[in-house]
């Protein structure tokens, strides 16, 4: 019988190495780059992820419950780049950058 | 869901029509002189958030008779462990409110939301410590994440709240990041994110790699929450920066709701592999210990100096749970219960006098050690509430500090890591130089310039810090009151 997607589903595992590269790739850039945008950009792929880790494993055990998770960190992710965006906004206003190497106001 | 699902989230259905009574009664609000807007008394914000605060730990308390109320398919629960911690939480919540509204308007920055945000960083606090489940802990723990970076930005238009919210902002969603993988990886192994699922299915795996692998992301997730070394550097930066209740709260209430929730999730979930995490909680303690009292040491800057403070204070718990997972018994666990209450009245206590101070002299007094100077001489009374706070905190006996020290080190010493007790009070003689000293400058130094205090100590945050005083005194001469109902909540937290 010819295999098809049905009969040779992609096995979790390819599942797992892309998100361990996503979320390493998301977890360099937090800590190396400088702008705060750029960082913004990292953190959501570290939590996209996490998503699609949740996706395949729910996949594999063929239940829903990493479904529902993935539910509720997609609104959570949501409401925290809303904050982190707030956030960047006053920090515009009082110094014009978002470069964060530049908020060294407290130190020690 | 059942009607009678809702009554063990009596507490928290509380703090939320609080919550929501705050934001309506804000929009609704007639504002007649634009221009002192900001500097007005909130009277009915504060009365709202009040009541909601007390009437949480009220609920809470009416709940105690009966047994555990297991609701949401097995995912909270409310027993005397969440009972404990709810009433915990509410009396550091009320505290800080008394301690708000001279300050917030010192600095014309008396807005409702403030409150608002308030009760709902405690709700995600009081959901954390019912949690059962990873799927709760998360949205709890984000929930109060989320707001609390609102809060250490709630002086908008400085930029030091600023950047203090940014650093908190950052480290916080890269740890939950971290900490979401984790949860992740355990759902592949099991198929379950309930805590007894979980530690059912990995007890009987064993130390694999795998399961490794995510209680560690798990445990580097929640050492940033409770801002262990080496993921403390935020915490100086954000306390130093955020308006001082804040910091007192986040000092004492998202620190002690994350330790409650390694304490439930590491023992149910992850007891398999004990003196595994054991060893990473050693590891951590040692290292949060020596930094948080090394780098206190030299720090001029007394809001500074405490957040240093309160990493050492959370590596002396970290030695309490490393205990826990090393001898598998929950004994040194109910020693960190104490230290939890302790702490959160002497610390709050502290960062409370440093609100008034800033709050009847903002524009002169920085938080430097040199501006203490003289003000036991001209302000008694204050200068020896912070000296009892600070004694506190270095655990003289006689006050909650040494109590909360005694039962934490003793439970270190009876699960045979002697030599981890003996660091952690050598450690704690060495942080009795940078307290003492800030007591010496207020009794024995002369001033080079007079701080001059606009009002005497009175209205709310006198009765906050009476209050936290009076707490320090009694649980330090009166503890077995404490003991006992934390013995109590152990008794049922295991079922």
């Amino acid at each position: 019988m010819e295999p098809t997607s049905a009969t040779m589903p992609i096995p979790v595992d390819w599942y797992l190495y892309l998100s361990a590269v996503l979320f390493l790739i998301g977890a360099v850039g937090v800590l190396t780059r400088r702008n705060l945008f750029i960082i913004l950009f990292s953190i959501e792929l570290m939590m996209n992820a996490v998503n699609l880790n949740l996706v395949g494993f729910s996949r594999f055990h063929e239940d829903m419950l990493g479904h529902n998770f993935v539910l509720f960190t997609m609104a959570i992710a949501a409401a925290e780049a809303a904050v982190g965006l707030a956030i960047a906004v006053a920090l515009f206003r009082n110094r014009q950058t978002l470069m964060v190497d530049l908020f060294t106001r407290m130190k020690g | 869901m059942k009607a009678a699902d809702l009554i063990a989230v009596i507490p928290e259905l509380v703090l939320l029509v609080a919550a929501c009574a705050v934001l309506l009664a804000e929009a609704f609000r007639k504002e007649r002189e634009a221009s002192s807007l900001r500097g007005r008394p909130r009277r009915v914000a504060v009365a709202l958030a009040l009541a909601g605060t007390l009437g949480s730990v009220v609920a809470s308390l009416a709940l105690v008779p009966g047994e555990a109320r297991v609701t949401f398919n097995a995912t909270f629960v409310l027993d005397e462990w969440g009972i404990f911690f709810n009433v915990l939480f509410g009396v550091a919540a009320a505290l800080t409110v008394l301690l708000s509204p001279r300050y917030l308007q010192a600095h014309d920055r008396h807005l409702g939301e403030y409150y608002a945000l308030l009760l709902f960083t405690l709700i995600g606090m009081d959901l954390l410590a019912g949690a059962r489940d990873f799927l709760v802990f998360y949205v709890a723990l984000e929930l109060m994440a989320i707001s609390s970076y609102l809060l250490a930005a709630f002086f908008r238009y400085r930029l030091r709240s600023n950047e203090s919210s940014l650093k908190y902002f950052l480290t916080g969603a890269f740890a939950s990041a971290v900490l979401l993988y984790g949860i992740s990886l355990l759902y592949g192994q099991t198929g379950a994110t309930d805590y007894w699922t979980i530690g059912r299915i990995l007890g009987s795996e064993g130390a694999a790699p795998a399961v490794l692998l995510s209680v560690f992301l798990v445990g580097v997730g929640l050492a940033f929450k409770v801002s262990a070394a080496p993921f403390h550097m935020w915490t100086p930066d954000v306390y130093q920066g955020a308006p001082t209740p804040i910091t007192a709260f986040f000092s004492v209430g998202p620190k002690a709701a994350a330790f409650s929730v390694i304490i439930a999730a590491f023992i149910f979930g992850f007891g398999g592999v004990a003196k595994e995490w054991s060893v990473f909680f050693i590891v951590l303690g040692i290292a949060t210990m020596l930094v948080g009292n090394v780098v206190a040491l030299v720090q001029t800057n007394v809001k500074r100096m405490l957040a240093y403070s309160s990493i050492a204070h959370a590596g002396y718990m970290l030695t309490g749970l490393a205990a826990v997972g090393w001898s598998r018994d929950v004994y040194p666990a109910m020693g960190v219960l104490v230290y939890l209450a302790a702490y959160t009245f002497m610390n709050l206590g502290a960062f409370g006098v440093l609100g008034y101070l800033k709050t009847e002299a903002p524009s002169s007094f920085d938080y430097s050690l040199g501006r203490l100077a003289g003000l036991g001489r001209r302000s008694p009374w204050v200068g020896l509430l912070f000296s009892l706070f600070l004694i506190s905190l270095t655990g003289i006996p006689g006050t909650a500090g040494f109590i909360g020290k005694f039962w934490v080190f003793s439970g270190v010493v009876l699960a045979d890591l002697w030599w981890l007790a003996v660091i952690a009070v050598v450690l704690s003689a060495v942080a009795a130089y940078f307290y003492l000293r800030v007591i010496i400058y207020m009794f024995f130094r002369e001033p080079e310039e007079q701080l001059v205090l606009d009002r005497p100590l009175r209205g709310g945050a006198a009765v906050a810090l009476a209050v936290c005083a009076i707490a320090t005194v009694v649980i330090g001469v009166l503890p077995a009151r404490l003991w006992d109902a934390v013995t109590e909540v152990f008794a049922t937290f295991l079922g």
